[in-house]
Formats: C-alpha cells, structure tokens, sequence
C-alpha cells in the first residue's frame, strides 16, 4: 500500500498542528483471499484494507511506548483477520475444511490463524477479551437495527471479492441471500467470553476495524498518561482531551488539516467566530465520516468494483443516498451510526440519534448529519450543540417546535400525512422540518405543500420521509438553518404546518416568526386535523 | 381527502392486496403515445410532431452507430437498446421497491410497524372477494372478468405522459393470472383454502425469524427477492426480442441496418399513435385500437407485423 502511505505523509506536513508531534502506526495493508476453491498457490479474488493510525499529540511519546502501539497496532489487525494469513505474504487464505488442525497441517507453518479465524473454522471459541467486547458490541448493534449494522458477512464480502476480480457476475438476488443467511444465525454470547453459532457465518470486522483500532490505541495513551491527543484512522477521528478542550475538525480537503483549542484561536480565525458546515468543533468524541458517493463498494490492492456506496449489512447491496457524518462517545459507535446514515433513509437513522437512543447506553451516540446529493444536510436535534464551539454554543438561538395532532376514535383511523417546513415571506422554502407518509398519491394532498415544495422534488421526498405515526406529537429542534445547514439570514420566516389525513380532512396552518428581538412563545390552537403548536425559542 | 379520495385510497389498499402479499406499483392513466413522445420530445412541449421525431430518430441512428459508418450492425443495435433498458429497469425497480414500503403502510392496518397474518389474511379476504366475480366461492378459469379498479379510478382523470414500466411482475388481477398464482392441485380453480394456504406460506417465508410477524424489513427484501427475478427474466426477454427485432427490421437481411429501414418502424409507430392525423403526437391524440397480445410479453419474441412498432415503446 505505498500509495496510502504516501497520503498520509502528504497529510502530515499539510497539518495545522502547530506545537507537538504526530506518529504513525502500522504503515502495512492485507488481502484477503476467497475461501473458495482453495489451493496452496492460487488465491481467487482479494481485497485490502489499509490500518494506519496517526496521532497527533503535544505530549511526549517515548520510543518504548512507539514500539509498544505499533506492536498493538499489527496485532489488533492481525488478530482480525477472518481467515489464515502469513506475514510474509500478502495473501490471507481461507480455510475450506473449518477445523484449524487440518488447515495448519495444509500450509507452511508460516500460516497463522487468528483468534477471529480460528472462530470461524470452529463455530465456538473463546476470545481476548477486547475482541469479545467487540463482537458483542457489534451484535447489541446487530439486534437493535435489526442486521442493519453486522460483523457476521464475511462471506459476503468474499462474494464481492470474487466479483471485483472477475470470478462471477454480480447477483443482487445472491447478495441479498448471503446477508440473509448471517442474519438468521443464532448466535450465543457467553460470560467466559465464548462466542459460538450453530449455523456458517463468517466473522468479519472489514467495516469496523479501525474502529476497534482507535479505540485499543487511545486505550493504551490513556493508560500511559497521555490524555490529551487527537487520533485518526481510515475515515475515523478521535479527539480527546483530560480538560475537555475543544478540537476543530474541517471536513474538507480528505479531513487534514487540524488545529486545537478552538476557544483560544486568535481573533482573526473566521472558523472560530463563524462555526461552518465545513469546520464542526468537537470535544472529547469519535467523528466518522462517510462519503459512499465517492468511493467503490468493495476495493482490493489493485481493483475496485464500479459499484458507488456503502455495502447494506442487510442486503449486500451499494448505498449511497447519504454522506454521513456521526459522532459518538466511542468509535464502534461513530462507525456504526455513520454506516446506518449512509445505508438508511434519513428518517430512519436520525430516529436512532433522535429518537430511543438509549437503547445505546445512555448519551453513548451524540449526533448524525446526512448530507444528499442536492448538498441538502438532515441533522439530528443535537447535532450543534455537539458541534460548535462553547461560546457560539452559548449564545445560539435555537427553537423548539411542537405539534400535536388530535385522535378520532374511529375504527379506520390511520395516522395523518403531516408536512412541517419553514419559508421566508414570499413562500421560498428554507428548510424541511418534518414530513410523515411516503405515498406520493397522498403527499400530493398535503395541498399546499405539495405546489409549493413536493412537486418539484421527488430526492426530498426519497431521502427525507418516514413512515406515519398515529397521532404521535411532532417535536422538532430547528437550529437556525437552512436546508443546507446555512445560517438563516432572513429575519422574518413563516413556519407552515398542513396536515392530511384518510378518511379525514386537510388542516393548515402558517405561523410567521420574528427571528430578532425577543422572541415571544407562541402558542396556536388549531382546528381540524391540528390540535395545537407551540414555538418556543432555547439557547443552550 | 374528503369522499372522492376515500374511494381512491380504498381502492389502493385492495390493489395491493390481490397479489398474494405483494404486487407492482399501480400506474395513474398513461397516455398511450407515452413512450414515443417521452423518448423523442427533446424540447419537452409535450408536443411530438413528425419533424421533431425524424431529427431525434436521427440523433439516435448516429449516437447509436458507434463505429459511424452510417448502418446500425446487429451488436450496436443490441447495445444501445441493453444501455435504455438498463436505466429503465433500474427505475422501475427503484419505483416498485418504494411502492412496497407504502404498501407495507397500508396493509398494517393498526400502525405497529408490523404486519399479523391476521392483517394479510383481512386483505386477503376482500381481493377474493373482488375476484370471485360470480360468487361461488371458488376463482377459476372462465370466471368473468373484475372490473378494473384502475379504470375506474382513473376514468375522470386527463392521461398524462408516463413511460409505461418494462418491469411488471405476474399479476393476479385477472382471473388467469390468479388461478395461475394460487391453484395448487392444477385443477384450473382457486379455491379459499388454496388461496389462504399459498398466502401463508408466503408469509412464513417471508418471516425470516419466525416470530409470527412481517417487520418492514422482512416484508421488503422477501419483494426484492422476486423482483430481482422478474428484472433478470425480463432483461433475457429483451435482448432476446431486440435480435429479433432487427432481424425484421433488416429486410434486405444484410445485416446492416440503414436509417431508412431504422425508419420503417419508426413511421409504423408514429402513425399508429397519430390517431387523429393531424402529423403530431399529443396527449389529445385517442388511445388506437388495442392489438392483439399475448399474456406474456417477456419471454415470446414476436415476429408478426406489430413487432416493429415494440422498438419505440418498449414492451
């Protein structure tokens, strides 16, 4: 992988880093080899993933403690491996036969077999106890999306390997078969750290494991004084500080270029006044950031696949609907929520930010923005507030928008088509808040709504709806943006809100709002299908 | 939404439900010249007349004659037709996949984000219904015909410009597709219990953790699964027509297509939808004369007359 090395030297002297020093790890890069058609001297179809983590820290890292990460830094990768490897090649093979005593006996006894590999020949194995942590972190998140974030689809990755070189045509009907059969396997979890499975499924961390790198590496800092650095792998960034300093991190320019302490800028620094959508300011935190739009589906050494996207855990097929930024107080967590965004409807992805996020552990995953093709940006509620230095964070307005809808109780009640969005006074919309039911057919009859926004775009509505809820009350946090996260610099805006429901009938109601002075709690009885809103504005 | 969308909504859950669990995407009344006027109406007035048409054919002649030494050879007519058809397929797909989300919405009638065998056995109960026109408990073979609810709906409604989708899955909206899809001992009849029985072994299949209930989830990629199938057949089904439908329009059989003989079809199709004469394709012009087809447009490959007209519309 010279070429990756390459870029990460370009990166370091383009760093904004004034004061400290950075340090590479693990400058190396593996193919993986299909577990098809094994024999000793032909591998079918690979593909590479590079692990390099660059930390960034003014502290003093010591020859022995470089020595010590990069030891951990191989042996993190190594041990997951899902298959046999060697060192001296760059091939990682496969087991046919799934008992590690027959497959050693196969190969030179160069050949070692990782604990994730040794997994996957035996259905039942005790792991290091970091790498149980990991799977079963993994599979929380398998249950709660329902296979939508896996570290089972090995053999699914190994069917794209086979295709990207070559081997076969790509199947959608057989992508989605093979996700299938690792999501319907039963798996147990045991306390002794043993993880077993009845049915094949191959173990693969190819998504996640730098992920599980940055983690073990800012473990091992932590654990030799060093708490304040800043930490980087492939599309992972991890910020820590022992006092909870802030860190900017500029999403541009493939994520180089970094400076510290966001609060103490000099006074010239526009990024530190004027926070923008390409500059967010975190504290301590995980950033992964996505851009499937950009990148091929499956890459080995030498071939990508012409396939676009993010690879679906559920269904082995490319998405890429959304660029997906998430950040999370651990970086399993950003990577997963950042994998969801990209592979998920806005509508369903924000709801794991938004909505029951406890299901994560408690304030575990932070904020998600998804940004379309039109440039269009779908934030959760705290996005900002995760995001923006303290003193903007302090002095920004924002405001909380609540609709409640009223229940018939009739028996064919069904939850009504609601659209809630903001424009300025000539009907030029600004931003989408909300917007419940998918069906075009009924969407056009949210009337108002549809002339003036619907109509014109079928990716809003592809990217943007979700399902109806009953009469479940719309909460909505608007942050003062538009929808291409800009500040808004109209002062006069119209929020409007039309509600439509079957068997019903059709409400509407616009509401201008003052943006300057002080701003007065509004509270509106509705009729119809509204029961009532109210507008409140917050600061932080 | 107040009575004339009550009926439409009505009528979209039951055109959801007579398919098994699933069918394709109801289609709002396309004109007929759809296709051509679509595919050739480069300046978007929904207007096509037969000048507009002649230089856009042209335009595709040339783009389509890679090599450009002015005749089409049979690989560059195959080739340029498998580019539109993949694009449209990869569209229909797109618009049948959503539309099984929405019908997922509609089928679960109590909002719980999961959909009962009792809620698929309640909309299964009313597509007999709709299709056991003579009420005798049984749908066979010979049965007259339901009324299209389409038809219905849509009759009040202007036609509107809408390529007609290339992707269609069986259909159980007529009788012989609906004998076809739930007969199970080839007696030419469906009867409740064959119907009901076909239905829950769909839905079992499609319960892929078997608790009993479809998550939106489920209910979707067990759609994807056939309609992946029906792309993949309708695709071999297309090429394999697109041989054949140089093959007639080569009449000298040289091999070679020259615009003149590309033309042939291409005035065939423009007079067969310039109904009122008038030298242009518009919305105002009626429906022509439904020719004869056979149920299954995929897989026969038509030699007879109309073969030539198929190039513009797609089918």
């Amino acid at each position: 992988m010279k070429v990756r090395l390459l870029f990460i030297l370009a990166a370091l002297s383009a760093s904004a880093f004034s004061h400290g020093a950075t340090y590479t790890f693990g400058s190396f890069s593996h193919d993986y080899s299909a577990p098809t058609h094994l024999t000793q001297n032909h591998s079918v179809g690979n593909y590479s993933t590079s692990n390099i983590v660059t930390v960034h820290t003014e502290a003093r890292v010591s020859k022995a403690l470089q020595s010590e990460l990069e030891a951990l830094v191989n042996q993190t990768v190594n041990a997951l491996r899902p298959y046999a490897f060697s060192e001296n090649d760059s091939r990682v093979f496969a087991s046919e036969t799934r008992s590690p005593e027959q497959f050693s006996s196969q190969f030179k006894s160069e050949y070692k077999v990782s604990p994730l590999a040794t997994l996957n020949s035996t259905y039942s194995h005790s792991l290091p106890s970091w790498l149980f942590s990991a799977i079963k972190r993994c599979e929380h998140w398998f249950t709660k999306t329902e296979g939508n974030i896996s570290c089972r689809n090995g053999a699914l990755f190994t069917y794209w390997a086979d295709y990207v070189a070559g081997e076969h045509e790509l199947s959608r009907k057989e992508v989605r078969r093979l996700a299938r059969m690792a999501r319907v396997a039963e798996v147990t979890l045991k306390d002794n750290h043993v993880v077993s499975f009845a049915s094949p499924i191959v173990w693969d961390f190819a998504d996640y494991t730098p992920a599980v790198l940055a983690s073990r590496v800012a473990k091992a800092l932590r654990e030799n004084g060093i708490t304040t650095f800043h930490l980087n792998t492939h599309n992972v960034d991890l910020y820590a500080s022992a006092t909870n300093e802030s860190w900017q991190h500029i999403i541009e320019n493939n994520n180089v270029g970094r400076t510290k302490n966001v609060d103490t800028l000099s006074e010239g620094s526009i990024e530190a006044e004027r926070p923008s959508a390409k500059a967010l300011t975190i504290k301590n935190g995980v950033v992964v950031h996505l851009r499937p739009q950009h990148q091929s589906a499956f890459m080995s050494a030498t071939l990508q696949s012409k396939e676009k996207g993010i690879i679906s855990q559920s269904d082995g097929w490319p998405s890429a609907q959304f660029e997906s930024i998430a950040i999370a107080a651990n970086a399993f967590d950003a990577m997963a929520l950042a994998h969801l965004g990209a592979t998920k409807s806005a509508q369903q992805s924000l709801a794991y930010v938004d909505g029951d996020s406890s299901k994560f552990g408690r304030g575990s995953i932070h904020a998600l923005r998804l940004i379309d093709d039109a440039g269009r940006v779908f934030s959760s509620s705290q996005f900002s507030l995760f995001t923006s230095p303290s003193k903007a964070t302090a002095d920004m307005a924002y405001f909380n928008i609540s609709v409640t809808l009223p229940m018939f109780n009739i028996a064919d009640y069904r939850g009504p088509y609601v659209s809630v969005w903001l424009s300025d006074d000539k009907n030029r919309l600004i931003k989408s808040l909300a917007l419940r039911g998918t069906n075009d057919r009924w969407l056009n009859k949210l009337r108002t709504w549809w002339r003036r926004v619907g109509r014109k775009d079928e990716a809003l509505i592809d990217g943007f709806a979700g399902a109806t809820q009953k009469n479940k009350p719309l909460q909505i946090t608007w942050d003062g943006t538009n929808d291409f996260g800009e500040k808004v610099q109209t002062k006069n805006v119209i929020l409007h809100v039309e509600v439509v429901r079957e068997h019903g009938g059709r409400s509407y109601e616009k509401i201008p709002l003052l943006l300057v002075g002080e701003f007065s709690p509004i509270v509106v009885a509705g009729t119809g299908e509204i029961e009532a809103i109210t507008v409140n504005q917050m600061f932080r | 939404m107040r009575k004339h969308a009550n009926v439409a909504v009505k009528a979209a859950v039951l055109l959801a439900s007579t398919s098994a669990l699933f069918t394709t995407t109801a289609i709002a009344a396309p004109h007929s010249a759809s296709g051509i006027i679509l595919t050739y109406d480069l300046n978007n007035d929904e207007s096509l007349p037969l000048e507009e048409f002649v230089n856009a054919r042209r335009a595709r002649f040339a783009a389509t004659d890679k090599n450009s030494d002015g005749v089409l050879d049979e690989s560059e007519y195959v080739y340029e037709w498998e580019d539109k058809m993949e694009a449209r397929l990869a569209s229909d797909r797109k618009a049948s996949v959503k539309q099984t989300h929405i019908r997922f919405q509609a089928v679960d009638k109590n909002d719980d984000d999961r959909i009962t065998l009792d809620e698929v056995q309640a909309v299964g109960e009313r597509s007999f219904a709709h299709m056991d026109t003579n009420k005798d408990g049984i749908v066979a073979k010979g049965d007259p015909e339901p009324a299209s609810r389409r038809a219905a709906q849509n009759e009040n409604s202007a036609p509107t410009l809408e390529q007609t989708p290339m992707l269609r899955m069986p259909s159980s909206h007529n009788i012989t597709g609906f004998v076809t899809l739930f007969d199970q001992n080839g007696d030419e009849k469906a009867t409740k219990a064959e119907f009901n029985a076909v239905r829950e072994a769909q839905f079992k299949r499609t319960d892929e953790n078997g608790d009993g209930s479809l998550t939106e989830q489920e209910y979707v990629l067990e759609f994807e699964d056939r309609l992946d199938t029906q792309i993949k057949k309708t695709y071999e089904g297309q090429i394999k027509q697109t041989y054949v439908r140089f093959g007639v329009l080569d009449t000298n059989k040289d091999k070679k297509m020259t615009f003149a003989e590309y033309m042939v079809s291409g005035f065939a199709a423009f007079n067969r939808y310039d109904t009122n004469g008038d030298g242009y394709l518009t919305l105002a012009d009626p429906a022509p004369k439904p020719r004869e087809r056979s149920t299954n447009t995929n897989n026969v490959a038509r030699v007879d007359g109309n073969a030539i007209n198929r190039e513009q519309d797609g089918e």
